[in-house]
């Protein structure tokens, strides 16, 4: 880029209407982002001088060693005024953790899915089922550093006029285009009410408020599951 | 291309979160932070300073940012939050201007334009402020003077104190800072007083916790944190030694038995050297260390005062002062005379207080907890530092641009009424950043005139943070200021009679009117433009996976062990 050529031509001009609003949505953003990080910081996470890989958003440490990003982990999935944004996300974690446990790998078809499972029926999906779709696609690759919400976040593409409901395609390419694999679909439906009906049993036998509370979000998880299984394969 | 925006968005990143934890501490109507521990201490502050360097910052950006917010700190004592935020301000002007760019801003393009910018702060920003601000701070000065006159000093410290520390406590604290410094200044002209007060500080001030700040004072003589360990009332000028070492040092843990009478031998040293004293009419002993019991015997039987393990730096500060001579036979002791003794108590200890024949004094600076106490004593500190500032950029400047009355100020006792008259102070409340602002934006010489508005329009984030709570008040202050500027400027070229500059007084019905440095704002600019200068031409950032020691060839050996992900971590700087 010629430099003095550049400043020589260059008039200040007041910005367009447009670039007015682009800038607008950016810095509102970035102010969200630096508001949280300060947060934060003020309650003792570590600052550390590394980048988000997925929005390059420096990362923070708890004292649990536990790394963080802030726009990964809230605002992007932020959507739900209703629901109060921790709680949803720490249910919607749970989750993730006990599909991921107790389900086998799926088998992954090698390609990562191109389209993210978000323009089925052209919106954006909504968070709780993001999560369980997150779910279906399967464990993140193991070399993940950062914590489990990877899978649902980001802001790779970051159209300003969207800021917080898009998502990436997964990293890992375990992930199965789900539109054209109806053995897939109707495979993973099985693994789905078998673990429906595998928590149903233990919530029978469940003796603990807190394991019951845990099976009852499965079993939620699971339903919406099956419901973005059907959509998906309806369409 | 990714590289360039990272190094551009990732500054923007940290200042931004660095200026929202200093945000909520800025001006007369910030708050405190408190900061607690797993063991139960708390710290309450809202001294920029601390508050950063309590926080955990590992990215090393951000550790730049610190290292250059203290040492502007160190420098003039002001003003570190509000280098935060004119900091952020500026890298955000710098990213939205790219939008108007044909394409994003390149590492080499963020050089020059820090480059650029640095070359504002040195052409410019000086020219403004000796040509334009200068005048109009000293015009202001001379037109209020009927109510600055004589004050001068007292409403630098009321300005200064007002945006550090709460409304009650700022005016106690302002009334015994300036009793402190007028009681020091007695009988030396006012820059060797500053001087000598801003390098002393730490000796000349004591703590004590568990009081009300309106329990603050002056007290005469040095206080030393100490209880005297043998007391006896003295009347008169008393003649005090101060040793340095243990009477009872020789061989007092070596029983060696090569003489049968081998203790009665040291003894017999102790009571020569004890007797030598007498001999001397010293009656108080002030010992940096501690003296065994048999000299604190001898001590009550001979009516001599003595006081132990006070600190090293103090007892040589003491010395210094006092002009010790030391004894010709013995290095380690030296005779001062004191004017007086005194045993005091504050909040419940016991201390010693020694009078000199100067005119020393001691702050004695009360608060309730040890977290106020230490910002009382920051703020206190940094009160100092920034007159010292003022007063050493006054010195400083050439005679020619002083006017005829200020030549002989430094030997007068009026340094501030000089200053004043010269323009070296300016009320607070934003007056020093719209000027600039005004300034910059309409200077038709300068060279360089997208620098000049990015900085412009950074330079009013300040006075509008002061004035968050009202925004409408904050345009409206602008709008009268920028009136004022406007009449000023046509009669200053119509040459009539010069109109009455209202701003500064009529945002301040309510508060109290308060001075700052000049100097000091300047300071403050031109830091936070060097700040961004090496922060944009951060060429990399290379991480390691130990710490780096000093030293070339030890870092080569590690550089061999490990195997970084990344590369190593330095910057690399390309001015």
């Amino acid at each position: 880029m010629a430099l003095n050529a550049d400043d020589e031509d260059f008039e200040w001009e007041p910005p367009s209407e447009a670039e007015m609003k682009v800038i607008q949505a950016r810095r509102e953003r970035q102010d969200k982002i630096s508001k949280l990080m300060g947060d934060y910081l003020l309650k003792g996470y570590k600052m550390l001088g590394e980048c988000c890989e997925l929005c390059g958003t420096i990362l923070l440490q708890d004292k649990q060693k536990k790394n963080y990003c802030v726009a990964c982990q809230e605002l992007d999935s932020d959507i739900d005024k209703d629901n109060p944004a921790l709680n949803a996300q720490a249910a919607l974690s749970q989750v993730r953790e006990r599909q991921l446990a107790i389900q086998p790998l799926p088998e992954s078809n090698g390609a990562s899915s191109s389209e993210p499972p978000l323009s089925i029926t052209g919106q954006p999906r909504p968070e709780h089922c993001e999560g369980a779709a997150s779910g279906l696609r399967g464990p993140p690759p193991a070399v993940q550093p950062t914590p489990l919400a990877v899978p649902t976040a980001s802001s790779t593409f970051l159209p300003p006029a969207n800021p917080a409901l898009q998502t990436a395609p997964p990293v890992g390419s375990s992930g199965s285009t789900l539109l054209h694999h109806h053995p897939t679909l109707s495979s993973a439906e099985e693994a789905v009410l078998h673990k429906l009906r595998w928590a149903t049993q233990e919530l029978q036998h469940a003796a603990s408020v807190e394991a019951s509370i845990q099976l009852c979000s499965l079993i939620r998880g699971c339903a919406e599951s099956l419901r973005s299984l059907k959509e998906l394969q309806l369409s | 291309m990714q590289e360039e925006c990272v190094s551009l968005q990732v500054c923007v990143s940290v200042v931004g979160a660095l200026e929202c934890v200093v945000r909520r501490c800025l001006g007369p109507d910030g708050g405190s932070v408190l900061f607690t521990r797993d063991t139960g201490e708390t710290l309450i502050t809202r001294h920029g300073q601390r508050l950063l360097s309590a926080l955990h910052l590992q990215h090393p950006m951000a550790r730049m940012v610190l290292d250059c917010v203290c040492a502007h700190a160190k420098a003039t004592g002001d003003g570190t939050k509000s280098f935060i935020f004119l900091l952020a301000a500026v890298l955000r002007g710098i990213q939205d201007s790219h939008m108007h760019r044909k394409g994003s801003w390149s590492v080499p393009g963020l050089r020059n334009l820090a480059n650029r910018l640095m070359a504002v702060s040195r052409k410019e920003l000086e020219d403004i402020t000796t040509h334009k601000i200068t005048p109009y701070a000293s015009l202001y000065c001379s037109l209020h003077s009927y109510k600055l006159e004589g004050n001068v000093l007292d409403l630098l410290i009321g300005g200064y104190i007002s945006g550090r520390v709460g409304i009650g406590q700022a005016d106690v604290l302002k009334q015994v800072l300036c009793e402190f410094y007028h009681k020091v200044s007695k009988d030396q002209n006012a820059a060797e007083t500053i001087s000598f007060i801003h390098s002393n500080f730490s000796f000349l001030h004591t703590t004590v916790t568990g009081l009300p700040i309106g329990c603050s004072e002056v007290i005469e003589g040095l206080v030393v944190t100490r209880d005297w360990s043998v007391w006896t009332e003295l009347e008169g000028p008393i003649k005090a030694l101060i040793l340095y070492e243990s009477f009872g040092a020789v061989g007092e843990n070596i029983f060696v038995c090569i003489q049968r009478d081998y203790v009665l031998c040291t003894e017999s040293i102790m009571k020569q050297k004890l007797a030598s004293l007498l001999d001397l009419q010293v009656h108080v002993i002030l010992s940096s260390v501690k003296q065994p019991e048999s000299v604190l015997q001898w001590a009550r039987l001979n009516r001599i005062s003595l006081l132990e393990c006070v600190d090293l730096p103090q007892l040589e500060f003491l010395s210094n002062i006092s002009t010790a001579e030391t004894l010709p036979h013995a290095a380690l002791q030296q005779l001062v005379m004191l004017k007086y003794c005194r045993r005091m108590q504050l909040s419940g200890h016991r201390y010693a207080c020694l009078g000199m024949f100067s005119h020393m004094h001691t702050l004695v600076l009360c608060a309730p907890a040890p977290g106020l106490l230490d910002q009382t004593v920051c703020v206190s500190q940094g009160v100092f530092a920034m007159l010292q500032h003022l007063s050493e950029s006054f010195c400083q400047k050439p005679a020619n641009t002083r006017s005829d009355q200020s030549q002989n100020v430094l030997s007068s006792q009026d340094l501030w009424g000089g200053i004043m008259h010269a323009g070296g102070v300016i009320p607070v409340g934003g007056t020093f950043e719209f000027l600039l602002h005004h300034y910059l934006l309409n200077e038709r010489k300068s060279c360089d005139p997208e620098s000049c508005r990015l900085l412009a329009e950074a330079l009013l984030c300040l006075p509008r943070t002061l004035y968050a709570h009202n925004h409408r008040r904050f345009l409206n202050i602008q709008i009268r200021f920028l009136n004022d500027l406007k009449r000023w400027d046509k009669t200053k070229e119509q040459e009539s009679e010069m109109p009455e500059l209202k701003f500064g007084f009529g945002l301040s019905e309510s508060s109290a009117l308060g001075l700052e440095s000049v100097s000091g704002k300047k300071q403050l600019v031109v830091s936070v433009l060097q700040c961004l200068h090496r922060l944009l031409c951060v060429g990399a950032i290379l991480h390691t996976r130990s710490l780096l020691r000093t030293g070339l060839q030890t870092y080569d050996e590690e550089d061999e062990e490990e195997k970084p992900e990344r590369s190593d971590f330095t910057q690399s700087t390309d001015a």
